[in-house]
């Protein structure tokens, strides 16, 4: 069923970098699940993040739209939200809405997480 | 002869949805590239109409998959209040804002047209339709 959506919370960097590995259809069912995570992680202070798209087989505007809502936040405290590994269907989506105007999009997770390297604010 | 599929006006039918749009348009060899934008479409219409048609109260909507001439369209019907889903977007790229891109995104891989219901139509009607010439 296309509808399953799974977020695995990872850390790297001796635990200062936030690694989240989406998994499956994140569409306006799942996204509250989403959105819910990210909040969490910000209330906890964990606000330098790695959303690793690499198992993600469908985003819609209500996924796209929980990352819109949470940029300027986790940016404000010193953070950032990275994406990595996105597929080139997910691509086209993420540039439909400009997301490369917004967001640091990276092929692969080890540059995204390097952009983590610099300390201070990382936008 | 148009494949149909009747769902009721929930979010988590939106799966539904995608998968038999995505069976229909393999029954009817649509090319891989047109079914993944149809697919992308009408997941975001019909999830503006159950979020601002039917406002998720109790509802349905019936989804239609029909090659017609050079094209491949989708219908969706439904009863919901007035609502059209494919008014005009606002030019929403590039704003931090969480919802109102959908529309961006079906009308940039769809023709969208919208009917209201009348009195010689109980159903709202919304086609989102692509060219395979």
């Amino acid at each position: 069923m296309q509808n399953e959506f799974s977020a695995q919370v990872k850390t790297a960097h001796d635990g200062r970098v936030t690694v989240v590995e989406l998994d499956g259809y994140l569409d306006a069912y799942t996204a509250p699940e989403f959105d819910t995570l990210l909040e969490q992680l910000f209330t906890s202070g964990q606000v330098r993040v790695v959303v690793d798209c690499g198992s993600l087989e469908y985003i819609s505007s209500a996924g796209l739209g929980v990352f819109m809502g949470h940029i300027e936040q986790f940016r404000s405290s010193g953070g950032d939200i990275v994406l990595c590994a996105l597929s080139p269907r997910i691509s086209a989506i993420v540039e439909m809405l400009g997301f490369p105007h917004i967001f640091r999009i990276f092929p692969e997770r080890s540059v995204a997480l390097a952009v983590f390297d610099r300390q201070g604010t990382t936008h | 002869m148009a494949r149909e599929l009747t769902i009721s006006a929930e979010l988590k039918q939106l799966a539904t949805v995608r998968s038999f749009v995505e069976e229909s348009c393999r029954e009817l060899d649509v090319p891989e590239k047109i079914i993944w934008a149809l697919v992308l479409a009408v997941d975001e219409i019909c999830s503006n109409i159950i979020r601002h048609g039917y406002q998720n109260a109790q509802g349905k909507i019936v989804v239609g998959v029909e090659r017609t001439g050079d094209a491949i369209a989708v219908t969706l019907r439904d009863t919901s209040p007035a609502f059209s889903p494919v008014r005009s977007a606002s030019d929403a790229t590039i704003r931090l804002v969480r919802s109102g891109h959908g529309l961006t995104i079906a009308n940039q891989v769809a023709n969208l047209h919208y009917q209201p219901r009348s009195e010689h139509n109980p159903m709202n009607t919304t086609v989102i339709s692509i060219p395979m010439g």
